[in-house]
């Protein structure tokens, strides 16, 4: 945050130490592409794309908001062609738990990946609109103003598609069943 | 729920869905997943953009938006050689495997701490696989050659990625830097090189990558595939600052 502010304030970039920018965002945009649809094998390559892009586009962020929204909304269009290329959407074969595990902290990582693998799934299930914004406030936490500004629509829509966006995961989630949650 | 209250702590959420969004929330990724996007990254900005050369006939705002470009790239570039000289010192190979090393390399490699001998050398096989045998704690060493000349190349011509994806990330850079360099003397040379990337792409290299294929098409005299391209590209990336550049090469007899 810290080095947000200063990179908003100093208006300029060539002093920027870029490699600070990418170890204080890169987590949480590890985390984000992941739900936004990018598969985990392709994640460290988008993630590049990310901040190259967010090098290149440096000069345009203006301080108006904070390099975190900044970096949210390119991660947004960056996973959003991703998403559209052809690679993508060829069909393949789903991940497959394996089969057996022992100790109680393999069973509770099963858990965890298959908790995920249904989120995902039923994150996909969704408009991509509402999945977008469901990922950046439910799951990255950001305030609302912030969404709206990452995905450059105005706070009210934003909030339109948050509550059509959470109807939305509910019943794709209780499509999937995953515990006869009806 | 007030508006800035969180759907998992909303009452009536179908059973399990509200620990699912934790989950998504407590999926970050490891410390050394951190470490090599930030590699990776610092190694693509220490080749990317800005390195054209400037071909002139362009007005003065788009010189301003290169000098710019090139200040940006020469930032990245320097934090970049710092952090894979940094790796280099930490996990310098026991030999340096023949597939790879320039001549001109200035890397501080008599600088390195570690023995030799603590690093187990992995099989020439997997090296030329792109796979190479695990080190200790994790590190896998691969040194990486760059065929055509780079005269005025940085000081990161031998650098140990930490992961295969690392690995495979600077071999396109490589490559990728060898081709911008031909395409004055050799575009012949340059096309070619641009089609070795094409076997291993990455999305952030796609862009400079089809610049530097499509000068050499104009260069060779392949003016209708070098449109063709042109076309695809500016649909591709539309914003692209090479945009302009391209075209006045194009619109040149």
């Amino acid at each position: 945050m810290m080095l947000a502010m200063s990179v908003a304030l100093s208006g300029t970039h060539s002093g920027v130490d870029f490699g600070a920018i990418v170890r204080e965002h890169g987590p949480v945009i590890l985390r984000a592409l992941a739900r936004l649809g990018v598969r985990e094998a392709d994640v460290p390559d988008v993630a590049q794309e990310v901040f190259v892009t967010l090098h290149r586009r440096l000069p345009e962020f203006e301080g108006r908001s904070s390099l975190r929204t900044f970096v949210y909304g390119i991660a947004v269009r960056v996973a959003s062609d991703y998403r559209k290329s052809a690679y993508v959407r060829r069909e393949r074969a789903t991940d497959t738990l394996p089969e057996r595990a022992g100790s109680a902290p393999e069973l509770k990582e099963l858990e965890r990946k298959e908790r995920l693998r249904l989120l995902d799934r039923a994150l996909a299930s969704l408009d991509p609109v509402h999945r977008e914004v469901l990922v950046l406030f439910e799951i990255e936490e950001l305030p609302m103003s912030e969404v709206a500004s990452a995905l450059g629509c105005p706070v009210k829509t934003a909030y339109g598609r948050l509550y059509a966006g959470r109807e939305a995961l509910k019943k794709a989630w209780l499509a999937l069943d995953p515990e006869g949650a009806t | 729920m007030s508006d800035e209250g969180r759907l998992k702590d909303a009452p009536d959420l179908p059973r399990g869905l509200a620990e699912a969004l934790d989950a998504g929330r407590d999926d970050l990724p490891s410390e050394a997943e951190v470490q090599a996007l930030e590699a990776s990254v610092l190694a693509a900005l220490s080749g990317g953009g800005g390195g054209g050369g400037p071909s002139g006939g362009e007005g003065a705002a788009q010189a301003a938006k290169a000098a710019n470009a090139v200040q940006l790239s020469l930032a990245g570039g320097v934090l970049a050689t710092v952090a894979l000289v940094a790796v280099w010192t930490a996990t310098r190979p026991a030999e340096v495997p023949e597939r790879v090393v320039h001549e001109d390399a200035r890397v501080a490699s008599e600088d390195a701490g570690v023995d030799a001998a603590e690093i187990d050398g992995g099989s020439d096989a997997g090296r030329d696989a792109g796979i190479d045998a695990p080190i200790d704690g994790g590190v896998r060493v691969r040194a990486l050659r760059i065929d055509a000349g780079l005269p005025e190349g940085p000081a990161v011509e031998i650098v140990e990625p930490r992961t295969v994806e690392e690995a495979r990330v600077i071999d396109e850079l490589a490559l990728l830097r060898a081709a911008r360099s031909a395409l004055s003397r050799d575009p012949a040379e340059a096309l070619a090189l641009t089609e070795r990337m094409g076997a291993v792409p990455s999305p952030a290299w796609a862009e400079e990558r089809e610049r530097v294929a499509i000068e050499a098409l104009h260069a060779l005299g392949r003016s209708a595939e070098a449109r063709g391209r042109f076309e695809r590209f500016v649909e591709r990336f539309p914003a692209s600052a090479y945009r302009e550049r391209l075209q006045a090469i194009l619109d040149r007899p």
